[in-house]
């Protein structure tokens, strides 16, 4: 009976045992010769990952000591790296190059936060890691906008919205505003483009909503759409946001996602830790 | 009352490496692009009809083309017709040199050529061979004429390694704009910018300036 109960126990330990495996394997890292991109990124030693800031998923650290990002996409980032055992190096691209730089094979993977668009799926492949959608603001004491009551009610020919060129309102908010002006600047570092709403060149700008707080307590003066704290709850152009990575190589990118899978505890976390701290 | 510095000081490292970013690339381009343009220059100017006019495509397609634009075909295409990528900042080197390069060709050129041929033929009647009355009698006096437009060049140099900030070189108005975009105080940050690139470019300017004043008599003939 007892040797029954322990060959009964060995044979359950080591069933276990092979699930557990079979599941780490598929964040262990594929074998020399599965993955061009991993072959090349082991062989020089460095991931090359492009880069530009935004709260709350990749703030810049401006301080001048310490890391260079925070957040979850820099966690992740750094347990690629870890994990390749080889050094993460920062490749700097703007709004507009964020996605093309893969193209270019200048960068392994794109860790600038990113929506997911059906065009950027033509293109790219993601690695989801949060979500976000748009709230739309202005200036509280801007009459053309400060009597409106929600989103739908911006969309107005004497109103003008002001995005950044190379982002997903490019594309959305042509599909979701018929009559209101649309304007295209080019990307200034911040989450939105608050410049062209204080200087008045334009009337609102979208941002992603877990930015709007952070905004609204730096900027005095703002309003939000939807208005006050539906902005939170807010389903306008919900997307998710993930990190890029060429379509070429899946056997990389199917690495990528099994080790988010493992650690996704940790990077929300992350991203939880950035929004209390503002 | 004061303005709050504080959104600058307590970046001051940060901006420092951007300014530094600014000074080394701008050093680069300047050292690239005057060698790019002394060889051309001199090859339009001595180098026969054919070279001239090879040379010269060159010239004036950099003068055709926006800088902004040959710094994104740089970054972008550039890797992908040649087959190998390199750091924006590498592509911005590049692109630059190339741009200044074409501008300092055709003021070596016209540097060169403003000396008067009867010299080089004076030089020559005398036994001189062509390059030693190049080295020693023209280039003496066209280097003295080309110094306020080349010094004008280095001071473009400058400020136009700003325009590299849309490949996301990290110098110093690309990383003004980040810091703009964490702390929202555009008027003090970007007034702050203009003031250091003219403290960067009014010595070089002024000096190039004094230095001429001094040697302007050197040039004439």
């Amino acid at each position: 009976m007892r040797l029954s109960n322990l060959i009964t126990g060995l044979a359950t330990a080591g069933l276990a045992a092979l699930v557990a495996a079979s599941a780490w394997a598929g964040s262990d890292v594929p074998a020399p010769g599965k993955s061009a991109t991993i072959d090349k990124i082991k062989e020089r030693g460095v991931l090359h990952a492009a880069a530009i800031g935004e709260f709350p998923w990749l703030p810049e650290n401006t301080t001048g000591s310490g890391d260079q990002f925070s957040g979850p996409a820099w966690v992740l980032a750094n347990e690629y790296a870890n994990r390749l055992g080889v050094k993460l190096q920062i490749i700097p691209v703007s709004h507009e190059t964020k996605v093309p730089i893969l193209a270019t094979g200048e960068a392994d993977i794109s860790i600038a936060p990113l929506s997911v668009t059906p065009k950027r799926l033509e293109v790219v492949d993601f690695i989801v890691y949060s979500k976000s959608s748009l709230c739309f603001f202005g200036l509280a004491d801007n009459a053309k906008i400060n009597g409106l009551k929600s989103v739908d009610d911006l969309d107005r020919p004497d109103v003008t919205m002001a995005y950044f060129t190379g982002t997903p309102p490019e594309t959305w908010a042509p599909t979701r505003f018929k009559k209101l002006q649309l304007k295209g600047v080019t990307g200034s570092g911040a989450n939105a483009p608050v410049e062209e709403i204080m200087s008045k060149r334009a009337d609102v700008a979208p941002i992603d909503n877990v930015a709007w707080p952070n905004l609204a307590k730096q900027v005095p003066g703002l309003m939000v759409f939807p208005l006050g704290d539906d902005c939170l709850k807010s389903n306008e152009m919900a997307t998710q946001v993930g990190m890029a990575v060429d379509k070429k190589d899946t056997v990389f990118r199917d690495w990528l996602q099994a080790v988010y899978d493992e650690v996704k505890d940790k990077v929300t976390a992350e991203e939880l830790r950035v929004l209390k701290g503002g | 009352m004061m303005p709050d510095f504080s959104p600058i000081l307590i970046r001051w490292q940060f901006l420092l490496s951007a300014l530094w970013v600014t000074v080394y690339i701008s050093l680069l381009s300047i050292a690239f692009g005057f060698l790019i343009g002394i060889a051309v220059g001199a090859l339009r100017a001595y180098g026969g009809r054919v070279v001239d006019s090879v040379l010269g495509f060159y010239v004036d397609t950099m003068r055709s083309l926006p800088q902004l634009v040959v710094l994104v075909w740089t970054f972008f295409a550039f890797p992908l017709i040649v087959g190998f990528s390199m750091s924006s900042i590498t592509a911005g080197i590049i692109g630059l040199s190339a741009h200044l390069g074409a501008y300092v060709a055709e003021t070596v050129r016209a540097g060169l050529t403003s000396v008067r041929k009867g010299q080089m033929q004076a030089a020559l009647a005398l036994g001189m061979s062509r390059l030693e009355a190049i080295h020693k009698i023209i280039l003496p006096q066209a280097l003295i004429r080309m110094m306020p437009a080349l010094g004008s060049l280095c001071t473009y140099a400058i400020k136009d390694s700003a325009i590299a900030s849309v490949i996301a070189v990290p110098e110093l108005l690309r990383q003004s704009q980040i810091v703009t975009g964490q702390t929202y105080r555009y008027a003090l940050i970007y007034t702050t910018l203009m003031i250091v690139y003219f403290l960067l470019c009014y010595p070089v300017a002024r000096g190039i300036d004094r230095l001429y004043r001094r040697v302007a008599h050197l040039g004439s003939s």
